[in-house]
């Protein structure tokens, strides 16, 4: 020991090179990663999906003989998880994107061009695709996006066994005021059946993103330009928060205090207190039917009055999207094409990403016989939709805080009005202000 | 003027002493090297980048933009969600913080003394600090304060209709601070331990004075032990005002209803990893940084008012 010479000058010097030792096998990790063989994938699932997409990725591999590096996660910390590996330098091949970011994605870089890639018979080849499909995959003039699916949204799903019970049918062609008067109606019928116990015509939707879109669509407009800047109007938004607001008063709508944060069993459908729910009906019909022996049902979002068109919106929950950085753009779309134009590889998927975006392949499915009711009311339901299905404009980048995922403004302002925290006027107003800051 | 020149001017004697010195030491900095380097891996460069993003437009998906103060300036000026959350965490923390450290004290009384199985009971008392911070109890909180959850069970079998204590933003931050007071294991266990330190002599001698129960607790106890509240204030007050999730699984990580549950951390969570906003998510955490090192530096100079210390 005596012979070791380390005074405090030696000892920073070699704790600085080892420290830039490790932050170089930092930057290395990513050329290592991408000299492994595998093509990596990421994506999140709930229930069995991220087995499903895993049998998926098995045969492309046994098919293609390109060896893939499975990512599944659950939803929470996805994206975390999915910006930490971005920043870092090291993204995944593939991954999976939806509405409320899928725009950041493009728009920061991250996400390739797939304008020599996805088209017409090109790798991803989209001939069969519905012009739902197709019409999902581009911002502003570029391809970026493979859709995973189609699906309705939002499905407004409904228990018909209560429904009837009460001697209630809905019309798919009913109107915003028929809306209105039906749940007023089924408040009442639904309150004196279970015997003054808490009862309503409809959960509050007021701060869910797809109802505002449906609504603000339903009166011809897009929320958003295709320069990114709002569309919908102050007007329109006033509108949305007094329905909910007037319906608080008058006693249909589920009051705040009756409201629960959780999943499909939080909601007031589940709970049994209003027999509506609202989500992508791919997802939605079969969640919910877990839960409940009642037998649920679609209806589309009322049309805006007695002179509107019926307009419904059939697009992808979630979408694929590959790497600007990845050296093997061939093969993730070879990976991609499969996943969702071969027949294997959707009946291992499953529905939870939605029908197939082919209507031959759609076709195949329902007429063969292997679909179960549920999976069945769900491609019933996209073909009901298609005709009346009109494209949306994609989120823009910058969009999170207002109408993102979880913590939006929103939804936000919706609760404040419900709890008399703020006024409708004063909410809009906050709205638009954050939307010039954040757009 | 470089060291080695000052070195040359430097009389032998030193320099020779500092070359024993440094031969002595070797050893010692060379086993340091593996904590040096996780110490500038993992805390240091990490805290100097995070203080230069906070400077900067940064989302993660592309290169941070240098913006000066503006990230400070609209938190304080600006954001119309920063001073609610801020609000929220004070409110979780000067309330949640002196009511554990009551119970734990309270708790550890109870259970400072000679019985049959009284470790066994200390273990059970303990359980709840074990399991405290994890996303299972959070679950079971909603659980427990849902509304016809167990809360509002019980209180329906005695005829009292219970509130939505999840449901509106005047009962929601009430379970967070629950939940928290619940968790007074470790704090128990500390004064505990201190309460089974303070002699027996002065207790005997304040007995002989003709003090009752209370005045042995307010005169003799609360005293001696003001070193560990002392100590478990400020533990409690910086794990409060870390807290995020019990806040982020009750309220599903939205800060609802109407943001009464928006820890600071849950929004710094928010606007770094769902708006994209890492350089403002950075300054978040500089500030709250900041709010932490004056609360303590605070309790630290409150202290010898009313901290006993037997040196003094």
């Amino acid at each position: 020991m005596s012979d070791l010479k380390l005074n405090r000058k030696q000892f920073l010097r070699m704790g600085a090179s080892a420290a830039a030792l490790a932050a170089l096998s930092n930057v290395l990790g990513p050329v290592s990663a991408l000299a492994a063989d595998a093509l990596s994938v990421a994506w999140w699932g709930e229930g069995d999906q991220n087995k499903r997409t895993g049998e998926a990725l098995k045969a492309f591999t046994a098919k293609s003989g390109i060896a893939t590096d499975p990512q599944g996660t659950n939803f929470n910390g996805y994206f975390d998880r999915l910006a930490t590996q971005v920043a870092g330098g090291n993204p995944p091949d593939v991954f999976q994107v939806y509405l409320a970011n899928m725009a950041q994605y493009a728009a920061r870089g991250t996400a390739a061009d797939l304008g020599d890639l996805l088209g017409d018979g090109k790798a991803i080849d989209t001939s069969d695709w519905s012009p739902a499909a197709k019409d999902s995959t581009g911002l502003g003039g570029t391809n970026y996006f493979v859709p995973l699916g189609l699906s309705t949204q939002p499905a407004i799903i409904y228990d018909k066994t209560l429904l009837d019970g009460l001697g209630v049918t809905l019309k798919p062609d009913w109107t915003l005021a028929e809306f209105k008067d039906t749940c007023q109606q089924i408040g009442k019928a639904l309150s004196k059946s279970k015997q003054g116990a808490e009862a309503f015509g409809c959960d509050d939707f007021g701060g869910q993103v797809p109802v505002l879109e449906a609504f603000v669509r339903s009166k011809g407009r897009n929320v958003f330009t295709d320069g990114g800047q709002l569309a919908m109007t102050k007007d329109d938004l006033t509108e949305w928060y007094e329905l909910w607001n007037e319906g608080r008063t008058d006693g249909w709508v589920v009051p705040p205090q009756a409201q629960q944060q959780g999943g499909f069993e939080a909601t007031a459908l589940i709970r049994g207190i209003a027999p509506f729910a609202v989500a992508a009906s791919s997802k939605g019909l079969q969640g919910f039917q877990s839960l409940t022996k009642n037998d649920l049902n679609f209806n589309p979002w009322p049309r805006y009055s007695g002179d509107s068109e019926r307009i419904e919106l059939v697009t992808p929950v979630e979408w694929m999207v590959i790497s600007s950085s990845t050296a093997r753009k061939e093969d993730a779309a070879k990976l991609l094409s499969f996943l969702v134009n071969d027949e294997a590889a959707i009946t291992a998927m499953g529905i939870a990403h939605g029908v197939p975006l082919s209507a031959k392949m759609r076709k195949q499915f329902m007429d063969g016989g292997k679909l179960s009711p549920v999976e069945l009311k769900i491609y019933q339901n996209v073909e009901d939709a298609l005709p009346h299905s009109k494209p949306r404009v994609i989120f823009p980048a910058g969009s999170g805080p207002l109408l993102g995922p979880g913590s939006n403004l929103l939804t936000l302002l919706n609760q404040q009005i419900a709890f008399k925290q703020t006024s409708v006027q004063a909410a809009v107003d906050r709205f638009f202000s954050e939307a010039a800051r954040n757009l | 003027m470089t060291a080695d020149v000052l070195m040359k001017h430097e009389p032998t004697a030193t320099v020779g002493r500092r070359r024993r010195i440094a031969e002595a030491n070797g050893p010692a900095y060379l086993m340091l090297i593996p904590w040096f380097v996780g110490f500038l891996c993992l805390t240091a460069i990490p805290m100097a980048a995070s203080l230069y993003l906070s400077f900067t437009k940064y989302s993660l998906l592309a290169p941070p933009k240098w913006l000066g103060l503006d990230n400070y300036t609209y938190m304080f000026n600006g954001d119309y969600r920063y001073w609610p959350s801020l609000s929220v965490t004070a409110f979780y923390v000067f309330t949640s913080v002196p009511l554990s450290i009551a119970v734990a004290l309270i708790v550890a009384l109870g259970l400072n003394r000679k019985m049959r199985g009284i470790g066994a009971l200390r273990s059970v008392y303990y359980l709840p600090s074990l399991l405290g911070g994890s996303v299972a109890i959070a679950v079971m909180w909603r659980q427990i304060f849902g509304n016809h959850g167990v809360v509002n069970s019980a209180l329906a079998l005695v005829g009292i209709t219970g509130p939505a204590w999840l449901a509106t933003p005047q009962s929601a931050p009430w379970t967070l601070v629950f939940l928290h007071v619940w968790q007074f294991g470790s704090p128990m266990v500390i004064f505990l331990a201190a309460l089974k330190q303070i002699p027996q002599d002065l207790y005997d001698a304040a007995r002989i004075d003709g003090a009752g129960a209370w005045q042995l607790f307010r005169y003799v106890t609360v005293p001696i032990l003001t070193p560990i509240i002392f100590f478990n204030m400020v533990m409690q007050m910086i794990v409060s005002f870390q807290a995020f999730t019990p806040a982020f699984v009750i309220s599903n990580g939205t800060g609802a209803p109407t943001d009464s549950t928006l820890f600071y951390t849950l929004y710094l969570y928010v606007e770094g990893f769902s708006n994209f906003h890492m350089g403002y998510a950075a300054a978040m955490a500089w500030v709250l940084l900041f709010i932490i090192a004056i609360l303590t530096a605070i309790a630290f100079g409150t202290a010898r008012f009313w901290v006993f210390n037997p040196d003094a």
